[in-house]
């Protein structure tokens, strides 16, 4: 048996007790690393979403919504813009290529968006990494759905899938179900939005449209797939686009000419400036959030740092055994500083258990839901350190206690006082 | 250790609490030969405290010099003092010597904590374990019956002979026991002063109690009377 042992043995005889003090210092590393680990992977799972895109080109509102809604698929926009503004750019000598983003419909709570076979050619996320085909290929036909990994995997959806889609965000009511589409292709795992996405043409997502709303649903007439395949269907309006430049300096250029449209509001942002922009604006509530954290943190130490101080008097009679042992004053001093050690290392690692638990279980859910992709299920190097970090500083709230106890057993002397 | 060495010697000793205060020790000469057993009698007040404390070396005479089995106490720094008392010292109080989260057998073991003296003398004794429980079985408690029981199972008569069976393991050389009997009623004393003083006699330990009650005195070789030891008390018969 050696001090630890006997360490341990005191803390379990006052296990209830000890326990509370565990349980707010999981708590509160619970938050410290929660929340660290939410920014973390919010700024990684952000900032990989777009890449190699010059400009963002929406109806005319915040930098900041005008990112969120056309690349995170965060929110809806408020206006639609015109098919013709987009192609009045598209064919801008500046610019090489444009895709078109158009959202708004549904399946099950993914998002659809509507698009053309630029978004498999352009689209770049993490670093300029293209979309990939897990299995499948583009979309050809009118009827035609490619879908992010994450639907395919949630929805058991493979190649020759047959999809309804939902009118606004969902509910089952308004069902484009006389429609049906089928499923093409099934993009590869990126970690972005893509994921939780279906993507279908312009043309369909403008054919599936035709038919829709009440009075033409009650007279009845509608058109077959067929009769629509044969239409020669142009979209009027889409949500947003994504343009990519031939050269990057003519970047400023065209985007005070888009500002500038006559043809109505437009607004051309760059992705890099909107997204630094959007974290400005979050990290405030960053720090907020995290001075909370350190404030639970400390107020568990104190939480501790009390109960260690109530029980020394309680505990003379403890003490003074062991002084008659042959314990000295340090080692009854020491004997603190390893209890509290002994507690912060508990509530730490339970905290970070904690943590990686609830990752692990709600990040598909998070993801679903927020659109927030988290990255590491394992405690990172970081986050170790910092749990080291902690239970050092537990050690060194148990110093206060540790030196009372030192004081007290060296004025109880051993015999006759206690 | 040879039987004519000395447990304690005390000479020219005084102690106060501050170093200006008032005299509470004055002890000319005190000599206490290894292995005998020592009762120590006196009213509250006498000074026996302050004596059990300066023998058990948690504090130092203020003048004078103390050698406890060969050792000169006020050449040793406070946590030297504590090693010597891990190693050569067992101590027995009053009551609650014991410490509640540990077995009756892992209390008497906890003596070897502290002290590498103590754990490698059990050693020789056949190890640790076997030392408590041969000590255990000494003081008349089956550990086969008690080792592993909890302390608040036992009562108190038996709780102090654990204590006696931890003050013995390692063979300390010398044991100081203050008042062990006061919580016991006459039968129980009676069975604890035979059995401590057979088997520190058996181990050739040197045993010191204190206590208020002379009629113990039947248990030992000698008696020490604190009013006439001590000449730091005003008068013999008035507590100060």
């Amino acid at each position: 048996m050696n001090i630890w042992h006997l360490t341990l043995r005191s803390l379990w005889s006052r296990r209830w007790t000890a326990l509370l003090s565990v349980l707010s210092i999981t708590i509160s590393v619970c938050l410290v690393i929660g929340v660290d680990r939410l920014r973390n992977d919010a700024r990684s799972s952000f900032a990989n979403t777009i890449s190699n895109t010059d400009l963002i080109v929406g109806a005319r509102t915040g930098a900041v919504p005008l990112l969120l809604y056309s690349v995170f698929r965060i929110g809806n926009a408020t206006n639609n813009i015109g098919w013709k503004s987009h192609q009045d750019f598209a064919k801008d000598p500046r610019i090489a290529w444009t895709v078109p983003l158009a959202l708004g419909d549904s399946h099950v709570g993914y998002k659809v968006l509507g698009t053309t076979e630029n978004y498999f050619r352009f689209y770049k996320y993490a670093d300029g990494r293209a979309l990939t085909f897990q299995s499948g290929r583009p979309f050809e036909d009118l009827f035609d759905v490619v879908i992010g990994a994450d639907v395919a995997h949630a929805l058991k959806y493979r190649i020759g899938s047959n999809v309804v889609i939902e009118h606004g965000l969902g509910g089952g009511i308004n069902k484009h179900d006389a429609l049906p589409f089928t499923v093409v292709g099934v993009l590869a795992p990126t970690g972005t939005p893509v994921d939780r996405t279906l993507h279908i043409s312009l043309r369909a997502l403008d054919a599936i449209h035709i038919d829709f709303g009440p009075t033409r649903r009650a007279q009845g007439k509608r058109l077959d797939a067929d009769a629509l395949r044969a239409l020669d269907l142009q979209p009027r309006t889409i949500t947003a686009y994504l343009v990519g430049l031939k050269t990057k300096t003519s970047i400023f250029s065209l985007q005070r000419d888009i500002n500038n449209y006559r043809g109505e509001p437009l607004m051309a942002i760059l992705p890099g400036i909107a997204m630094h922009e959007l974290w400005s604006t979050v990290s405030v509530a960053e720090t907020a959030l995290r001075a909370v954290s350190v404030c639970v943190l400390i107020s568990a130490f104190l939480g501790m740092m009390t109960m260690l101080l109530a029980g020394l008097n309680e505990r003379r009679r403890e003490m003074a055994v062991l002084r008659a042992i042959g314990a000295s004053p340090r080692h009854i001093g020491l004997l603190m500083v390893m209890e509290a050690s002994a507690l912060v290392t508990l509530g730490a690692l339970l905290g970070l258990a904690a943590v990686t638990l609830a990752y692990a279980l709600l990040a598909d859910w998070i993801g679903a839901t927020y659109g927030l992709f988290l990255s590491s299920v394992l405690p990172t190097q970081y986050e170790l350190i910092q749990i080291g970090a902690i239970i050092g500083a537990g050690a060194a709230v148990g110093l206060v206690p540790a030196i009372r106890a030192t004081r007290q057993s060296l004025a109880d002397g051993l015999i006759g006082r206690a | 250790m040879t039987s004519s060495a000395l447990a304690i010697r005390i000479t020219d000793l005084t102690f106060s609490w501050e170093p200006q205060g008032p005299v509470i020790l004055s002890i000319e000469n005190l000599t206490v030969k290894a292995g005998t057993q020592t009762l120590i009698t006196g009213p509250s007040g006498s000074g026996k405290t302050s004596l059990l404390n300066i023998l058990s070396g948690v504090t130092v005479p203020t003048t004078g010099s103390v050698e406890i089995l060969g050792q000169e106490m006020t050449a040793l720094n406070a946590q030297a003092r504590d090693k010597f008392r891990a190693d050569r010292v067992g101590v027995i109080f009053q009551m609650f010597n014991l410490l509640p989260y540990l077995s009756i057998l892992e209390n008497v073991m906890l003596s070897c904590m502290f002290s590498s003296e103590r754990r490698t003398a059990a050693l020789d004794g056949g190890g640790v374990e076997a030392q408590a429980r041969y000590f255990l079985d000494a003081l008349q408690l089956s550990p086969s019956e008690f080792g592993g029981r909890p302390v608040n199972t036992l009562s108190i008569g038996q709780q102090q002979r654990v204590a006696v069976a931890r003050a013995l393991i390692g063979n300390p050389g010398l044991v100081i026991a203050d008042e062990p009997t006061s919580a016991l009623d006459a039968r129980n004393r009676e069975m604890f002063l035979n059995l401590i003083s057979k088997v520190c006699k058996e181990n050739n330990t040197t045993l010191i109690v204190v206590s208020h009650d002379e009629a113990l005195f039947k248990h030992f070789d000698h008696r020490i009377d604190m009013e006439t030891l001590n000449s730091a008390l005003p008068m013999k018969g008035m507590p100060a």
